[in-house]
């Protein structure tokens, strides 16, 4: 009888067992899928109509400080590197944009620090690694390989936006193709459809027993508590939906590198709402040694494209086309990135062997890589906005 | 159209790792019958050296493709199918053992040239005609997780276990024998090939931490007498 009862706690059929989750019908995900987008829009819209209610004063003074463009970089990385979400932020950052509150120039270097402050994660995932030296090494430079593009982006492209403005042109004009730039008006089939769950919850806060200010903070609270909600559903609903097409991607591309990683890593960012989600599931498998940094480059590269989508689709919600712009800023950013650093082989060496080089000093001494993520995403960016602002 | 947003994508990525696995034993049995027509059948070692060390430089490639595909799959479905993945991982070994060993038999026939006479050629020949089918038959016994017929292969495989230890203390015994080194050296790796294809076995009849001891605690696991 022991041996039985022994036999059946192993064996074959439990071991295969032991990864099978109860699968929903894909009817039933599609239409979560849908509530929680249409949840996503909404409280885009609710953020926009809380702010709105602030006042121009308030609001004026809030954002006083991301007028200097490093300001804005260096809020964008810690507001990112706080929320765990360059999705987060950037949503946020259309929502902000979309109410008129933040001028587009002004709110660039904020999607650009969003960029940046992202890359946190993974950067966290290779230090899973660091008691093993070779493998913390290889985890490290593909987490850091991250960082260096993301950053050397912001290097080249900074400097070009604050004296051309080279970006917010072109998606201003971009944006010419979807609204009025001339008087600003964006008329989004989405935003129609949100507007009666932002009226619903807007009078549901008015009937609160609060002063007119107290109430628009009301607004902004739940507005960026559902964007951070629907955002993590999102990611963990398609997390569990998209693991075997991922699987499958993945095991196409470990051999090969390419364009064909670079639709990968998008696919997979714009399935899961979230770059840090697709780039982190890379990190263990360089580590490994499994997938090598050349391959995991354009995933990368196709996850920083990947993250794009989800300002676009919160753009849908906002009042003004400049929400449209700043989203479309965030598309071109990443685009112009992967032009400067994928198609030139000698450019494409630059991110990698300063990642090769920074992860090569990590392994020898391991504490500097901890020191690096404190300093490089929580220190500099909060000293730097104490500072400068 | 939406299929993939029902699919939980558990089963996908391992029913490719099983895939592989089964074709590395298929490749096995190959690799050891080509090694066994040297040893015992004078098959001339010229003739089936690209092929024998072809195929059996597939399975030494098959078995890092499983490594890779299962530190994917672990990556991308998380540690829900942690001890299939380490299942996987210990099963592939042993398959590409199989070919190893199969390879090392026909190094032998390369080195002693003609096969040995008389009874212990019997001896071999029937050996081989028993092991050559359970080598593929230990892959479909795990592909169908067929308990009953796993604990028959465990039996058998034990028994022809037995019959080759009992043949290496004849060889090394023997100075008068056909070739006692080198047969004490086939025995020797037919029995390693049946550990091998037992350990395979085993995991469909004992836990994850028992693979590879499948023999010290039979009654523990396989509920026996």
């Amino acid at each position: 009888m022991r041996g039985e009862a022994r036999a059946g706690a192993g064996g074959l059929r439990t071991l295969r067992a032991s990864g099978a989750r109860p699968g929903r019908s894909s009817a039933l995900r599609i239409v979560v899928l849908i509530a929680l987008l249409y949840g996503f829009l909404a409280a885009v819209d609710i953020l926009g109509a809380g702010i709105g209610g602030l006042g121009r004063d308030f609001t004026d003074q809030l954002f006083e400080g991301v007028a200097n463009p490093l300001v804005g970089l260096l809020v964008g990385v810690l507001a990112t590197v706080l929320a765990q979400s360059s999705s987060v932020t950037t949503a946020t950052l259309v929502g902000l944009v979309g109410a008129g509150v933040l001028d587009l120039n002004s709110a660039v270097p904020v999607i650009m620090g969003a960029n940046v402050g992202t890359t946190i994660t993974n950067t966290l995932a290779s230090l899973g690694s660091i008691r093993r030296v070779e493998e913390f090494r290889r985890a490290f430079t593909g987490a850091t390989m991250h960082d260096v593009f993301n950053l050397l982006c912001v290097a080249v492209l900074l400097p070009l936006e604050i004296t051309t403005g080279m970006l917010a042109r072109s998606a201003t004009a971009l944006s010419g193709l979807f609204g009025n730039v001339a008087t600003g008006d964006f008329d989004s089939p989405a935003k129609a459809l949100v507007e009666s769950a932002t009226g619903l919850v807007g009078a549901a806060v008015a009937r609160l027993p609060f002063s007119v200010g107290a109430q628009a903070t009301i607004l902004v609270g739940i507005g960026l508590v559902l964007i951070f909600a629907t955002l993590v559903a999102i990611t963990r609903t398609m997390k569990k939906v998209i693991a075997g097409p991922a699987e499958r991607s993945l095991n196409r591309v470990l051999g090969r590198s390419g364009a064909l990683g670079i639709l990968v890593g998008l696919a997979l960012t714009v399935s899961v709402q979230s770059s840090s989600i697709a780039t982190s599931l890379l990190v263990p498998l360089i580590a490994a040694g499994v997938l090598s940094l050349e391959n995991a480059y354009p995933i990368t590269l196709g996850s920083n494209l990947g993250t794009t989508i989800t300002a676009l689709l919160a753009a849908m919600a906002v009042d003004r086309i400049e929400g449209l712009q700043i989203a479309l800023v965030h598309l071109l950013f990443n685009t112009v990135g992967i032009l400067l650093f994928y198609p030139v082989h000698a450019m494409r060496r630059v991110p990698l062997a300063l990642a090769v080089r920074l992860a090569s000093f990590a392994a020898k001494r391991r504490a500097l890589a901890i020191v690096y993520v404190v300093v490089g995403f929580y220190v500099i960016p909060l000293v730097g906005i104490l500072v400068l602002r | 159209m939406f299929k993939w947003l029902s699919a939980s994508g558990t089963e996908g990525g391992l029913a490719e790792v099983e895939e592989r696995f089964a074709s590395m034993l298929t490749d096995g049995r190959h690799v050891f019958e080509l090694a066994m027509s040297a040893r015992v059948s004078g098959a001339d070692p010229t003739t089936i050296e690209a092929d024998l060390r072809r195929t059996e430089e597939r399975t030494d490639e098959a078995e890092r493709d499983i490594r890779r595909r299962v530190v994917v799959h672990a990556g991308t479905h998380g540690a829900g199918d942690l001890a299939a993945c380490l299942m996987y991982m210990s099963i592939a070994k042993d398959a590409e053992r199989v070919a190893d060993l199969a390879k090392g038999l026909f190094e032998i026939a390369c080195t002693v040239g003609p096969p040995p006479a008389g009874a212990m050629l019997d001896d071999l020949v029937a050996l081989r005609d028993e092991i050559s089918p359970m080598i593929t038959d230990a892959a479909r016994v795990f592909a169908d997780d067929d308990r009953v017929a796993a604990h028959a292969f465990i039996e058998r495989a034990r028994d022809l276990q037995s019959r080759c230890t009992e043949a290496i203390g004849r060889s090394l015994r023997s100075d008068t024998g056909p070739q006692p080194a080198a047969s004490a050296l086939s025995y020797r790796h037919l029995s390693r090939i049946l550990a091998n294809l037992l350990n395979i076995v085993s995991a469909v009849v004992v836990p994850l931490d028992q693979l590879d001891y499948p023999t010290p605690t039979r009654g523990r696991h396989e509920g026996g007498s």
